[in-house]
């Protein structure tokens, strides 16, 4: 499992003990679940085609 | 007058012009105000101008459609040029576009008269609208409750009166929570089929813009004026746009409707499942056919959403993070947490996210629409940061996302609609299609509200 406070820390984030504590449990239930869907994917699956690939004029999104 | 249509034909025979509806929605919502805190700009000069101008049209034979003279509002996200627009954020308290958003444009075409900006969850990122910044909205049902969110604003506007439609944007329920809660329509496209310019993002592929109604036909007449291609917006869709208001009279001969038999009716607060099975019986009453349907596992679609937003909404207000004094701590604290999401979950969830639209296509091929309730719960009190349903305690923004969330990872088109009142509060049917079918949503929508009588459940102050 992935140490929070550890990662917090890399990431330049200043947290108090009782905030890491909550975010931790929220992203290792998160974590958990991952490893179950991760197990669904096949090895050739693609991402979704959510991007569309801009074109010349395009570029402006939002 | 409780409707857009309604509206609309009382200003064509003259019993009222727009001057004085814009005036009636402006006296509203001064009145509402300290009550319901539902706006967060209210452009007063500007409306009674547009207003003006709308009613010297008419009287030209200039009839822009539906929508002319009509009092709107548009949630706090929409950018409106020369009008602040804040996101319901204390980072852009002071921003007044030199644009409109795509969405301003084209309700103004089509004759609208925008009365203010509507009050939010702060940058769209949560379910309460209980904004630190600029006040909770309060649910004009019982003021000491959530509207839901983030569109809260504009759920509490339509359904206390105060305008005939507001706009919302939805990145995991965020129209339809608050129609749920408020006891009105609320309607999310297919992704693309509105154009996102102009709209402060919350999650670049998540985010979906429409509208929040007092009848399902009303909902049908707004997205009739915002669908289409707009090349502003990258992922806008060339898809061609239908015809969306539903017939007078409508059969469902032949619809089949799908109910879940898995997930979605398993833990809702007494009497929201008995509500919404009701209707479907209607739906088959009116000739569908109900198909009883396993849906794909949306536990984990939920999960799927949640990386994908925690990881884009972080990168989205990337810019502005050192500046952590100006959020809220539930805002900061989602923020903070997608800094801490693992790339590599991002990845999969995106490669997840294309395995579950192949899998809700072949749940399509079986039906036309799936039924299910909008949200498990009625709407909480304020401050209320967990429920307990069906014996398990959630927390509060999870419950009400529950059911609606995954349906933006899919981009599928979603319609929410009152079906009745448990204890006093609305409770909502929430009806999904397949992409860019929102005109058979919107049909099947409109035959179950007829058959319900359920339009709008406004309730006045």
């Amino acid at each position: 499992m992935t140490d929070f406070s550890l990662l917090a820390k890399a990431r330049g984030l200043d947290l108090a003990a009782d905030t890491i504590e909550r975010q931790a449990a929220v992203l290792s239930s998160l974590e958990a679940a991952f490893e179950q869907l991760k197990r669904r994917i096949p090895p050739d699956a693609e991402p979704a085609p959510v991007f569309v690939p801009l074109s010349p004029g395009r570029e402006g999104s939002r | 007058m409780r409707t857009i249509l309604e509206a609309a034909q009382a200003l064509r025979n003259r019993r009222i012009t727009s001057a004085e509806l814009t005036r009636q929605s402006l006296n509203h919502i001064a009145k509402s105000q300290p009550e319901l805190n539902a706006f967060i700009t209210v452009c007063e000069e500007h409306a009674v101008r547009q207003a003006a101008e709308r009613d010297r049209e008419l009287a030209a034979g200039a009839d822009r459609g539906p929508l002319h003279g009509i009092p709107i509002a548009l949630k706090d996200v929409f950018e409106t040029r020369g009008i602040r627009t804040t996101c319901g954020s204390l980072l852009f308290r002071d921003h007044i576009p030199e644009r409109d958003a795509a969405v301003a444009e084209r309700v103004a075409a089509a004759g609208a008269v925008l009365v203010g900006k509507t009050n939010m969850h702060e940058l769209a990122y949560g379910t309460s609208s209980s904004n630190p910044h600029f006040g909770a909205v309060h649910n004009p049902w019982d003021t000491s409750r959530v509207p839901g969110g983030s569109s809260g604003g504009s759920g509490a506007a339509v359904a206390a009166g105060l305008c005939y439609m507001a706009m919302g944007s939805d990145t995991g329920g965020s129209i339809r929570i608050p129609a749920a809660f408020c006891g009105t329509v609320g309607l999310k496209p297919t992704y693309g089929r509105v154009s996102r310019y102009g709209v402060m993002p919350l999650d670049f592929t998540l985010d979906h813009m429409g509208p929040l109604t007092r009848s399902v036909r009303d909902a049908a007449i707004v997205l009739q004026a915002l669908a289409g291609h707009d090349p502003r917006d990258h992922t806008s869709s060339t898809h061609r746009v239908a015809k969306y208001l539903p017939a007078a009279k409508i059969a469902l001969k032949g619809i089949r409707i799908g109910v879940p038999e898995n997930f979605y009716f398993e833990r809702c607060e007494g009497g929201i499942a008995g509500l919404v099975l009701q209707m479907a019986q209607q739906g088959a009453g009116l000739g569908a056919r109900l198909v009883e349907v396993r849906v794909p596992d949306i536990a984990g679609l939920n999960a799927v959403s949640r990386a994908i937003l925690l990881a884009e909404a972080s990168a989205c207000m990337e810019p502005h993070l050192d500046r952590r004094d100006q959020f809220g701590a539930d805002v900061l604290f989602l923020l903070d947490q997608g800094r801490l999401l693992a790339a590599t979950d991002y990845v999969q969830a995106q490669r997840l996210r294309r395995l579950y639209q192949i899998e809700f296509a072949r749940l399509f091929e079986h039906i036309d629409v799936l039924l299910t309730p909008t949200t498990p719960n009625r709407a909480p009190g304020i401050g209320q940061t967990t429920l307990t349903i069906g014996g398990e305690s959630e927390d509060a923004r999870l419950a009400a996302t529950r059911f609606v969330r995954g349906i933006n990872v899919l981009g599928l088109p979603a319609l929410s609609l009152p079906c009745g009142l448990v204890e006093g509060l609305p409770v909502s049917a929430q009806l999904i299609g397949r992409a860019f079918e929102e005109a058979l949503i919107l049909r099947v929508g409109a035959a179950l509200e007829d058959a319900t009588a359920s339009t709008g459940l406004p309730r006045p102050l």
